[in-house]
């Protein structure tokens, strides 16, 4: 059995939109399990698709579909569920919600290269925490977090600045 | 266009200070499209990268392929893949957001104030498309300074190249490679034949040739120079350039074929090795500087000498004309360019010139450069040119 394409599309996808459905359900096994279905849906029936519809925006479709079966049957009405019948109905909204998913995974690809501690400090400083809460909540010098701050940086910035985004789409 | 990943990325560059001022206009302008997308604060979004280390993937795939295997249904592999091809190059089109989200109002609005009554127009070297239509009817388009790869090709804007599997295949899966105008192209071939296509030019050609049969590749429309790998190369198979009214058998050449529709004369011009130009009426050899040319209304074949260079210059990005008139000059640029061209009075079509231009010249300066000459004027409206 081939499966090398899917196992690319499912690299590709598979965090990001389990990010996504973890907008609207608060359990994160449960949003694995409806995501893990998507990708076994797109392995049994793939023969129906429009050809101008991009591979990400349907995933995130039929996720947000899954979901939003989901939510509506809930039979505990709450207030996260109410907001998040609203937000899961509103396409602006689906747009943003899509490229934050997109931003996060493509941060954390370029962070995971990091060594631990300066993992720590580049998302520190990412969430504009400053040096001296940063030195004080990890415990090290305020030198040495400017220090590994700017290194991290340089490390990200030349990620971001080499990167063409269709190359890195294709090859992650 | 744009896509998702453009955005997110120029977002992140923007929160580490390296956007270039261009990509600093680009974020302006799709923000102006989606203005959703404004207030996106990457601060917000850090806490759920941690989120993502939480998942293990390894787990979820396995449970995946648990899952499907389970399933009695049969799984279509192939299918998956042709899809995914496609797929993939839509992601990198973007176009969905493009017809989602896009607000026409504010583009439309912005255009009339920037667009004074009177102006002189700089019609640039034409940007046009250039489309891989697979087997599956599926379309790609190759953008520039874009790359892409599938099973059997690599590419990007300007060429494709296609891998030569030595597997031995029975069947034989077509591609189409469409240029518009103000657009040409550079192929390789599975035989490691190459292919400059010029604008306004479609070929059809199998992905993989047979072994042992002929390489038979189709010129649909347009203009085209082969450089052929030999027959001894590909075990004798012959190299065949099928084309509507003109079939040309090849042993191991480079020549151009130039046959566009809307032209009742198809050129083909010989520049090393040997041809036979044939149809169902007549069939000539062609010898080295050898062009002949054939009118697909009275099928009449006429082989003449021709400087060689003056035929194939375009695939090198030159125009060159020697004693052509005006008419047939102003078809090429008008191939290139993209424009119309209306010829005030019939006189001037005939007029004859030499000239050398490169392709990346402005068109405005090729028009001057035949003003110059002081037997024709002319004068630009939109995308039409009116020598007077």
């Amino acid at each position: 059995m081939n499966n090398i394409e899917l196992k690319q599309i499912f690299n590709q996808h598979y965090n990001s939109l389990v990010g996504y459905a973890n907008r609207f359900l608060i359990s994160t096994e449960e949003c694995e399990d409806l995501v893990q279905d998507v990708f076994i849906g797109l392995y049994e029936n793939n023969n129906n698709f429009p050809s101008e519809v991009s591979l990400k925006v349907y995933l995130y479709k039929v996720v947000r579909n899954k979901c939003y079966n989901l939510i509506k049957h809930e039979k505990v009405k709450n207030r996260y569920v109410e907001n998040a019948v609203k937000s899961i109905n509103d396409n602006k909204l689906f747009l943003r919600q899509m490229v934050e998913e997109e931003i996060i995974d493509q941060l954390y690809n370029a962070i995971n290269q990091l060594p631990e501690r300066k993992k720590e400090i580049i998302k520190l400083t990412l969430k504009g925490v400053k040096n001296t809460d940063i030195a004080e909540t990890l415990g090290i010098k305020l030198q040495t977090v400017k220090t590994l701050k700017s290194q991290s940086y340089k490390i990200l910035r030349d990620y971001f600045k080499g990167i063409n985004p269709v190359i890195y789409f294709l090859l992650t | 266009m744009h896509d998702i990943v453009e955005i997110s990325k120029l977002l992140i560059k923007k929160r580490l200070s390296i956007l270039t001022e261009a990509e600093n206009e680009r974020l302006v302008s799709l923000f102006k499209q989606n203005s959703i997308l404004v207030d996106i604060r990457i601060e917000d979004l850090v806490d759920n990268i941690n989120a993502r280390s939480s998942i293990d993937k390894e787990k979820a795939w396995a449970n995946i392929e648990k899952k499907s295997l389970s399933s009695n249904k049969k799984i279509k592999t192939f299918q998956i893949k042709r899809w995914y091809k496609y797929a993939a190059a839509a992601v990198f089109l973007g176009f969905l957001i493009l017809n989602y989200f896009y607000t026409d109002t504010f583009r439309n609005k912005s255009n009339d104030y920037n667009n004074p009554v009177v102006q002189k127009e700089n019609i640039d070297l034409g940007v046009g498309k250039a489309t891989l239509t697979l087997e599956d009817g599926s379309h790609l388009f190759l953008e520039k300074g874009e790359f892409f790869q599938s099973d059997n090709a690599v590419g990007n804007g300007d060429k494709i190249i296609y891998k030569n599997n030595d597997e031995n295949k029975k069947e034989i899966n077509f591609h189409y490679l469409t240029i518009a105008k103000g657009r040409q192209f550079h192929l390789v071939l599975s035989d490691g034949t190459k292919v400059w296509l010029n604008s306004e030019s479609q070929l059809k050609y199998p992905i993989n040739f047979i072994q042992g049969q002929n390489r038979e590749v189709e010129l649909v429309y347009g203009e085209a120079y082969f450089d052929v790998t030999s027959s001894l190369e590909n075990k004798g198979s012959k190299f065949i350039v099928h084309n509507r009214s003109q079939e040309i058998e090849v042993v191991g050449t480079q020549f151009n074929i130039k046959a566009y529709e809307n032209d009742p004369i198809i050129s083909t011009t010989l520049v090393e090795g040997e041809v036979l130009v044939k149809n169902n009426f007549i069939e000539k050899h062609l010898i080295p500087g050898n062009k002949s040319v054939l009118n697909r209304v009275t099928n009449k074949l006429k082989v003449t000498s021709v400087n060689v260079y003056d035929e194939i210059s375009w695939k090198d990005g030159v125009f060159s004309f020697r004693d052509q008139t005006l008419e047939d000059i102003m078809k090429v640029l008008a191939r290139w360019y993209d424009i119309k061209i209306v010829f005030e009075n019939e006189k001037y079509k005939k007029i004859k010139y030499n000239g050398v231009f490169r392709k990346s010249k402005k068109l405005d300066e090729i028009l001057q450069i035949i003003k110059n000459t002081n037997e024709v004027n002319y004068r630009i409206n939109k995308k039409t040119i009116y020598m007077k």
